[in-house]
């Protein structure tokens, strides 16, 4: 988009997209230490969607400013699109898979659902 | 730009070698399942990483369909842990 | 009817974002794909309410600020030498019905860091009705009772804070984009937890 606008060259555009690169690889980062320290499968969870998903929108403003083509920036507003819809949804379904089926909470200060009744069968 | 890409990499692959390592010692599934969505997560930034510092647009269509693919693989495997356990 | 046509408008759209090509040509291929696809696939007609621009903006910006200052939380939590987090799921009961906006709080829930959906139930009372309308609601006394969603939080803190901070999320959502009954829903006092089995009010709902 920039490029079409014949702005690609300048040394600004590049100065920020470096910025926005390195800021989100830095959340990348963070998001695999804290999937290693974090001490249980919930704790993980967290660390494994949110800083990637906020890092990768990071990282993709970035490279929308320097790659050629509208055909570029298009997909990368797609990319943004669909991890924004898809990456809370399995964040979701693999912790209520786990909850399920017996992870325990390490030292969960509130647990609010051993004594609810079932919920009606959703799955033949 | 070069050095900036550069770092990214860097950073990435760092970060990718954690989650590596969770991938391998995760006692359970679901915590291998996280660190597998977490990979293709820091795929999906590294062809971003590469796009900005070449700016050709070819291989911007793989980042989309390595996001799909993680999203229907997580969510498989959280439905098969659903139904068999761990 | 709007459904299909929402739906058709959205395909098409997406059509366009992938190939990045806007002549006639493309969009008049993607249309007619997407028309097919809605005539052999028909999507069943969403109950979706009214749309406010002016809310859905201050939703968005008030959902990316949220956004950038609970990823710094987060991000101070895992560089610590020595973790202190303290895990604990927190049963958040909202006051909508609908399924649409219990998805989008879900979701905005599990996206704003330190806070993740585990589950959502109706809200038991000690049995479930006899013929739930949904999944996740239940009717009692005639009415319909709304879910609970339940939220693991890193740092739990109190739980009370913790479901504050869900019903501002709903009503923000709901004023974006609720439809006519689930303003009035909102306009409620926070329900209490936990909900004492013998005390629903009059309409079923637990005030």
């Amino acid at each position: 988009m920039i490029a079409l606008v014949g702005l690609s060259e300048l040394p600004v555009t590049s100065v920020i997209s470096a910025v926005l690169i390195v800021a989100g690889c830095l959340l990348g980062l963070l998001g695999g230490i804290g999937v290693y320290r974090l001490p249980d499968v919930f704790g993980r969870m967290h660390a494994a969607t949110k800083p990637p998903t906020l890092g990768l929108v990071l990282v993709v403003v970035g490279a929308m400013l320097k790659v050629n083509g509208l055909a570029g920036v298009t997909l990368l507003v797609l990319v943004i699109l669909l991890q924004f819809l898809t990456a809370p949804v399995g964040a979701h379904m693999v912790a209520r898979a786990a909850y399920e089926s017996g992870d325990q909470v390490d030292e969960g200060t509130v647990v609010d659902e051993l004594e609810q009744a079932d919920p009606p069968e959703m799955f033949p | 730009m070069i050095l900036a890409t550069n770092l990214g990499f860097i950073l990435l692959s760092i970060g990718a070698f954690f989650t590596l390592a969770r991938l391998v010692q995760g006692p359970s599934l679901a915590d291998r399942v996280v660190a597998t969505d977490l990979l293709l997560t820091l795929l999906v930034m590294g062809i971003g990483v590469l796009s900005a510092r070449t700016g050709e647009d070819t291989y911007l269509i793989v980042m989309v369909i390595v996001a799909m693919v993680g999203f229907f693989g997580t969510t498989m495997v959280a439905r098969f842990i659903e139904r068999r356990g761990a | 009817m709007i459904t299909r046509v929402l739906m058709v408008a959205w395909l098409t759209t997406v059509w366009i974002l992938l190939w990045g090509d806007l002549s006639p040509g493309n969009t008049l291929a993607g249309l007619a794909l997407a028309l097919a696809l809605v005539l052999l696939f028909p999507p069943s007609p969403a109950k979706h309410g009214g749309v406010h621009p002016v809310a859905v903006i201050r939703f968005g910006l008030w959902f990316a600020k949220a956004l950038l200052l609970s990823n710094l939380s987060v991000a101070r939590e895992i560089i610590r030498p020595r973790i202190q987090v303290e895990p604990g799921i927190v049963a958040v009961p909202l006051r909508t019905c609908s399924p649409l906006i219990t998805a989008f709080v879900a979701n905005a829930i599990t996206l704003t860091p330190g806070t993740l959906t585990v589950d959502v139930r109706p809200q038991a009372f000690g049995q479930i009705g006899t013929d739930p309308p949904a999944g996740h609601l239940q009717v009692r006394n005639g009415a319909t009772v709304p879910p609970v969603l339940y939220v693991h939080c890193l740092k739990t803190g109190d739980p009370d804070q913790v479901r504050a901070d869900g019903l501002e999320l709903e009503e923000y959502v709901v004023r974006a984009f609720g439809s006519a009954a689930d303003r009035k829903a909102i306009l409620k006092p926070p329900p209490v937890w936990p909900a004492d089995k013998n005390q629903a009010g009059p309409d079923g709902i637990n005030t």
